[in-house]
């Protein structure tokens, strides 16, 4: 290995250093605002110690819109999370057995769909739900994150499983197993610490979308980022509850996170092959 | 219990590569047969047309009387060694082995049963809840071995088993595997690319070579009578030396020595009209002694019971070596001066390696 010159290693440092502030920094301004009483966040010069209260917790908890919207927003990305799965993990299934410049070319045709800004989508899908009775329903809701989701799935779960030895879904083969019994009871275990992760990832995708689910609902399947902005209200800013709000909205980023990171780790082939 | 018949057996890839070219090839009851060559000669590639694996783009296959050309590899009735092992490693020892018979549906009872009699075979009882990832290679390989045998299938193939084991357990393991072979009795075809395992191992050897039987025969016959110099030069370590060759009204001239040559093959020769060959001799049948040609010892092997000695023939435009087989207790030393003789036993081909005859 070779030895990193220290001025690297320092600038490194240095990045990460500022890097770290450019995002921790707000957050921690929001968490200390949520947990300020109104007069507190609104002081000059802000107020390093204060006497916090957990008051808007208590309001945004307390709102029954809000908890419709929590509730809408688990319905939204786990349905989508599912939907994208039944289509994503067949796709990539299959574009593992296409060779030559035709799985090229589809996994590059499938990343344009997704790089796509969501505005280009938004005007059809509107005209299209209105007329499909699809506004403002979940099902509505879910269908359109598939455009995200299922890309994102293909395109990480496609390298995992072009990890698994091809000898093993041969092995199965002589051993008797359908291609389908190949794929539930040897492809699917062995990479089920990347769908993990894949579905997570679209799971928090689903949770954070606020562009589609503000034009393509209306009152009844408001997700938790629409809801937060419902906060911005004609009778003023309510602060406190959107920073209360938002903390309680990035939670499963954090979670997830660690669990990502944890079964991001492809260690799950050891033995398949000579080790 | 079966026989293997390949006709004609061809394999051609789409961009009109040839792997495999009319092999005929029939592979008897119960016998263990090797297929082996250098690599890239297409010996894999008859293994898994025979799987199923691999297409079959002419010829025919047959698996006892059935035709199986377009037949499933489930449908075949055999069972296949990976050389990867291809072990599921998220399943224990004992999933392992009873993989096959889970996917055809036999009874828990009946399949715990196979597996425990599988694994007590192979030594594997006291690993059976273990995953492949916690098993040594030897181990690994064994779980493989009991994958094919828990299914009792007619046929057995085999990938270069062996080749990701050390030295010493491959020793250990292959003549396990031939005791086991021969206790089941079942129709084997072993791919290798290691001529010490073909010729220890199989009851007859095919030699491939870009995709052509050389030659097919039983271990001491491609030893003793190479159909080809290609056959020659592979079986046998150290391999045959090749030396060109003079005809002459004396016999054989080559490397300054004269080899006499009994009455049909001068006869033979005479017919084919050569007047240069080549010479193939062996190692042990190169002998030193006080007369002959003179040649320089240029290095000496020792591996106990005998020595590997290299000479430096006189003729030094041809910058050409002649290995021989000597006891083990020689007392040659680089940089002497020995004199050689050939035989009793050489082998003589054409100059493009068609073997025309041997002496004695």
């Amino acid at each position: 290995m070779r030895v990193r010159p220290r001025r690297i290693t320092a600038g490194l440092y240095t990045f990460a250093i500022v890097w770290g502030l450019f995002i921790l920094v707000p957050f921690a301004w929001l968490a200390s605002l949520s947990i300020k009483s109104r007069l507190d966040a609104f002081a000059d010069p802000p107020k390093l110690f204060f006497t916090p209260t957990f008051a808007a917790y208590g309001e945004v908890f307390g709102d029954p819109a809000f908890l419709r919207a929590i509730g809408n927003s688990l319905i939204v990305s786990t349905g989508a999370v599912a939907l994208s799965l039944l289509i994503a993990v067949p796709a990539a299934y299959a574009l593992r057995h296409i060779v030559g410049p035709l799985r090229h070319h589809t996994l590059l045709g499938i990343l344009l769909i997704r790089m796509v800004p969501g505005m280009v989508y938004l005007l059809p899908y509107f005209v299209f739900y209105n007329k499909a009775h699809l506004m403002d329903t979940h099902i509505g809701l879910i269908i359109v994150h598939l455009i995200f989701n299922v890309p994102l799935i293909i395109w990480m779960l496609t390298p995992i499983w072009a990890a698994i030895p091809h000898d093993l879904s041969e092995a199965a083969r002589i051993d008797g197993a359908t291609p389908f019994q190949t794929l539930v009871m040897v492809d699917l275990p062995l990479m089920k610490g990347g769908i993990l992760a894949a579905s997570i990832l679209a799971f928090i995708f689903s949770w954070n979308e606020f562009l589609f689910a503000l034009i393509l609902s209306r009152r009844e399947v408001v997700t938790l980022p629409v809801a937060i902005v419902n906060f911005l209200a004609f009778e003023g800013t309510e602060w406190g509850k959107i920073a209360a709000a938002s903390m309680f909205i990035v939670t499963p980023a954090i979670v997830f996170g660690f669990l990502v990171r944890r079964y991001m780790i492809s260690g799950l082939t050891g033995g398949a092959v000579k080790g | 219990m079966a026989e293997i018949r390949l006709t004609k057996l061809s394999k051609t890839y789409p961009n009109g590569q040839a792997a495999v070219k009319d092999l005929d090839l029939s592979i008897k009851d119960g016998e263990f047969l090797v297929l082996v060559g250098p690599s890239g000669c297409g010996k894999s590639t008859v293994l898994r047309m025979i799987a199923g694996l691999e297409e079959i783009t002419g010829g025919t296959l047959h698996i006892g009387d059935r035709l199986v050309n377009e037949v499933e590899p489930k449908e075949r009735d055999i069972a296949m060694v990976f050389q990867s092992y291809a072990l599921y490693p998220h399943m224990t020892v004992a999933e392992n082995i009873g993989f096959p018979l889970r996917l055809s549906r036999v009874a828990k009872a009946e399949k715990d049963r196979r597996v425990r009699e599988a694994a007590a075979i192979l030594e594997l009882t006291d690993y059976l809840d273990r995953r492949p990832a916690q098993l040594s290679g030897g181990q690994r390989q064994r779980v493989a071995m009991g994958r094919a045998i828990v299914r009792q299938p007619s046929v057995y193939l085999l990938d270069e088993p062996l080749s990701n084991l050390d030295a010493k357990l491959r020793d250990k393991t292959r003549t396990e595997m031939v005791d086991l072979q021969a206790r089941l009795g079942v129709t084997t075809v072993y791919v290798t690319h290691d001529q010490v395992e073909a010729m220890t191992m199989g009851d007859r050897v095919a030699v491939m070579k870009d995709g052509v039987l050389q030659q097919c025969a039983t271990p001491r016959e491609l030893y003793a009578s190479p159909a080809n110099a290609f056959v020659a030069g592979f079986i046998g370590t150290p391999a045959m030396n090749f030396l060109p060759a003079d005809v002459t009204a004396q016999g054989l001239t080559a490397a300054g020595l004269t080899v006499a040559l009994p009455g049909e093959l001068r006869a033979v020769l005479d017919r084919q009209s050569h007047s240069q060959v080549q010479l193939g001799v062996r190692p042990e049948d190169v002998k030193l002694g006080e007369s002959g040609s003179p040649a320089r010892v240029i290095g000496v092997e020792e591996l106990g019971p005998e020595a590997i000695v290299r000479l430096a023939l006189p003729d030094a435009h041809a910058r050409r070596q002649l290995i021989v087989r000597v006891p083990g207790d020689t007392l040659l030393t680089r940089d002497e001066t020995v004199h050689f003789n050939f035989g009793p036993k050489v082998h003589v081909f054409t100059e493009d390696g068609q073997r025309i005859a041997a002496t004695n």
